[in-house]
């Protein structure tokens, strides 16, 4: 059918006119029906944050999901129902959106420290680490130096656990340098952190630091202290111990620090300026009461006990300081036997003096 | 060159005018899908949302008032927007010459938006197919479109409103060639695909880039998994086809009853979409947000099997008893669920390492969507079309040809066979017409006579149409049948006999 010039004027003016009006009719649907749908998610975001505040979160939870309904693709929502779904431990569903908001924003560090705390939680410590690298280096957009500080401290515990103290120790270095001067709850925090993983040097940089900033700092005192007594060096550490309980740190183990330093330096062979006599007297003592420690156990070998009866019943004319070598040489080689048996645990005193002999031992040779 | 020769130089032929036509219908089909779209939400907000909110029992209300309100207005002011809109699109192509009743379009805008939009267990989708045949049967008869176009004109409305409505545009070319033309015909497919193209982009423009679901990546974690996916088919092809027949029952027996008793039926299915809703409001509406939890694993499997029994109920009700509303929404929902359901099983006791669920209820919604429309083409590209996977391509192949096949064999008429049958019209299946043989010269030909003088016979082709054959055959009595390769060589020979020997006119063959 063909049509006329008019007719097909008519009827082109026609669709012109349908179209316009559907598509002005369109536009306005549109926008109110986006408007509603924004204030209805926002309206639900806001009693979900206001439940969650109040701790329930699956309440809140709920809401967040229905907000997600109105908008899919919002990442706040998403966020927070992940944050709630991770509270009320349901991390399978967590992670489905923490996955979907990572796909879209790989260098978010909360979503990838929340990645890592679920990596952790299951016991997926390879991705926990990865994740906790991406947090580390993330983008955050506000609080990034806090974030991070907590996302290395975290990263810190995973590697403890899956027993690899190098990379801890990296990573607890790298803390130290980051973390300002002034957050003293994280560097006293990095400082006992440090101690614990092996390194009392940077652990007492960290505290003398501390005491620079506040020189009765009672806390920082009895870290020193305790960094000082990790490197053997009692009479610091039982000085340290002491300022601390001077300036009003009421800590009960203080006493015991204390008592346990002054029974080392009793014990303390290698102490410079002791007399010969001295240095040989404490000497057997200690072989005494290791030889005992490893009695204890049961496992104190024939040959050993002959030669330590020998020792110990040396007349004094015929001390030697060979015999002070041997004797606490010996005295090291029990206090392992008596460490590696769980009932008879050496003391602390004794332990730390072992301890120290064995360190200067292995630095002579 | 003269204004009159210029004018005429630019003026646009029927094809040139077909294919603008195309693009227009897609453009006002488009525009149509996102208020209908708009329209269902608002409704579901202000009258499910807000009654809910205030009382539980707000969801009895909301779909029974729903469900008698969208039937008044089908019954009573737009008759013809009744039905599910599938087979009134291809009675608009093969009996009443592409046109389709302006009315249908405000009908199932209006009917429908508040069927769905109150909570009924029905889809926007079939409602938008025809709402997209009405626009262009609008336009056809606007533009004074011949005859021969204005039927082809009901199909690209249709692929338009369906793409839009899925947000797929493949998935809504593939629908409509498959199920509603049942031919590739290349005239007919650029014009479809342009107006579902058009459709899309007008969509998206308004509503977001967002694909209909949200689909988690996808991976094939063991070769024996295609195994569950086997079974999956099996299960989806075994619960399709007794929904099928559930229906074909059901609605039999409702038309036994009076008329009297329409609106009390309409009004019992949707007091029973409430009472279901009350403890399931997943089941409620079309369900998609439903199936976007599942795809993300947040319904353990045994809720997702109590889902997909309770959709397919509340579902059957609704549709049996004449609730204006589409039905592929819900078949979606229900394989989706039984999908994540077996899935779930599957992780609990299948002795290899399996897929999370969300695989699973992407691969059955296809599955069970196959079983119901018989349309596997459109059911695999669909899900490949959702969800961007091309690994999910296999199992979904699997799945949907088992099901397909097993539902086929179970219920030999296809659903919207069967509508027809019931509504009383006599339509082509498209899955009949596709497994229709069409007879060639190479069928019917029999050997060169040892006598025979082929000099002045015609040639043909053994892989001619034995339709062509029968027109040469009107002005000779004998065709000389020759190989492509060597024309000159006679193969055999075809006579009027041979062709009706091969039609088994005469009884013998």
């Amino acid at each position: 059918m063909e049509m006329t010039p008019a007719t097909s004027r008519g009827a082109a003016l026609a669709v012109a006119g349908s179209l316009a009006l559907l598509m002005i009719a369109t536009i306005l649907l549109s926008r109110a029906y986006v408007h509603t749908r924004i204030s209805r998610a926002e309206a639900l975001y806001d009693e979900g944050i206001q439940l969650a505040g109040r701790g329930h979160s699956a309440q809140a939870a709920e809401d967040f999901r229905a907000a997600l309904v109105y908008e899919h693709n919002n990442e706040k929502y998403r966020m927070a129902l992940a944050r709630s779904l991770m509270e009320l431990g349901r991390l399978d569903e967590a992670e489905t959106h923490l996955t979907d908001l990572r796909a879209d924003d790989p260098t978010n560090g909360q979503i990838n420290l929340m990645l890592a705390r679920i990596a952790a939680r299951d016991h997926h410590d390879n991705d926990a680490v990865t994740y906790y690298q991406r947090a580390i280096y993330g983008f955050w957009p506000e609080h990034a130096t806090e974030s991070r500080i907590s996302a290395r401290l975290e990263l810190t515990g995973v590697l403890q656990r899956e027993n690899k103290p190098h990379q801890v120790l990296a990573q607890l270095l790298d803390l130290a340098s980051e973390t300002p001067a002034n957050d003293t709850p994280t560097r006293r925090r990095l400082a006992t952190l440090l101690l614990a993983n092996g390194s009392p040097q940077h652990a007492a940089e960290i505290y003398q630091a501390m005491l620079k900033t506040d020189r009765r700092d009672a806390a920082a005192e009895k870290g020193l202290g305790d960094t000082k007594y990790a490197t053997g060096d009692f009479a610091g550490a039982r000085k340290a111990y002491q300022e601390a309980q001077r300036d009003g740190l009421n800590d009960p183990s203080l006493d015991r620090a204390i008592a346990d330093c002054t029974r080392i330096l009793e014990l303390d062979p290698t102490l410079v300026n002791l007399r010969a006599n001295d240095r040989f007297e404490r000497a057997r003592v200690l072989l005494q009461l290791a030889a005992d420690e490893a009695q204890r156990c049961g496992s104190l070998p024939a040959d050993s006990q002959t030669e330590t009866t020998r020792l110990l019943q040396e007349k004094p004319a015929k001390r030697q300081d060979g015999d002070v070598v041997e004797m606490l040489g010996m005295a090291v080689r029990f206090g392992t036997i008596g460490r590696s048996c769980a009932q008879a645990a050496p003391g602390a005193a004794l332990s730390a003096v072992l301890a120290k002999i064995q360190r200067q031992m292995a630095a002579a040779q | 060159m003269t204004p009159a020769q210029f004018r005429k130089h630019l003026a646009l032929s029927e094809t040139q005018r077909f294919l603008f036509l195309a693009i227009l219908i897609g453009v006002f089909a488009g525009l149509m899908v996102v208020c209908f779209h708009i329209a269902i939400d608002f409704i579901s907000w202000y009258s499910l949302g807000a009654l809910s909110g205030k009382f539980r029992f707000g969801r009895l209300i909301s779909p029974t008032v729903g469900a008698l309100a969208a039937t008044l207005l089908a019954t009573r002011v737009f008759p013809a927007a009744r039905g599910s809109g599938v087979n009134q699109t291809k009675a608009a192509l093969y009996i009443s010459d592409g046109h389709v009743p302006t009315s249908t379009i405000f009908g199932k805008f209006v009917a429908c938006s508040i069927a769905i939009g109150s909570g009924n267990s029905l889809g926007p989708e079939d409602p938008s197919l025809q709402m997209g045949a009405g626009v262009a049967s609008l336009l056809g008869r606007l533009f004074k479109l011949g005859r021969k176009n204005m039927r082809l004109i009901a199909p690209v409305g249709a692929a338009a409103g369906i793409a839009a409505a899925f947000n797929t545009p493949i998935t809504g070319v593939l629908f409509v060639m498959e199920e509603v033309v049942a031919s590739w015909n290349a005239g007919v497919v650029g014009s479809i695909v342009l107006s579902a193209v058009s459709a899309v982009v007008v969509t998206r423009w308004f509503l977001g880039n967002d694909p209909l679901f949200l689909v988690p990546a996808f991976e094939l974690t063991h070769a024996s998994e295609l195994v569950v996916y086997a079974l999956m088919g099996v299960a989806g092809g075994l619960l399709s086809a007794a929904f099928v027949k559930l229906i074909e029952a059901l609605r039999k027996r409702l038309e036994r009853l009076p008329r009297s008793t329409e609106l009390v039926q309409v009004l019992c299915a949707g007091f029973f979409v409430g009472f279901a809703g009350l403890w399931l409001p997943e089941v409620m509406g079309a369900g998609y947000d439903a199936i976007d939890f599942a795809l993300h694993d947040r319904f353990p499997w045994n809720l997702l099997l109590i889902l997909a029994a309770a959709k397919l109920i509340v579902t059957l009700f609704c549709f049996s008893t004449g609730i204006p509303g589409g039905m592929f929404a819900p078949t979606l929902f229900i394989g989706a669920m039984l999908g994540g359901g077996l899935g779930g099983l599957a992780q609990h006791y299948w002795p290899s390492p399996v897929s999370p669920g969300g695989a699973y209820v992407l691969v059955g919604m296809g599955t069970f969507f196959s079983g119901v429309f018989r349309a596997p083409m459109t059911s695999i590209f669909m899900v490949f079309e959702v969800s961007a996977s091309y690994v999910i391509i296999l199992p979904v192949m699997i799945a949907n040809t088992i099901s397909y096949f097993i539902s086929r064999r179970l219920a030999p008429v296809p659903f919207f066979t069967m509508l027809a049958h019931q509504e009383g019209v006599d339509l082509p299946s498209a899955e009949e017409y596709r497994s229709t043989e069409v007879l060639r010269v190479e069928d019917a030909m029999q050997p060169v006579p040892v006598d025979a003088d082929l000099s002045g016979a015609p040639r043909i082709y053994p892989d001619v149409p034995l339709d062509s054959a029968l027109r040469l055959l009107a002005h000779t009595e004998i065709l000389r049948v020759a190989s492509r390769a060597k024309p000159e060589e006679a193969i055999g020979v075809l006579r009027l006999e041979d062709v009706h020997h091969a039609y088994g006119i005469d009884g013998n063959r």
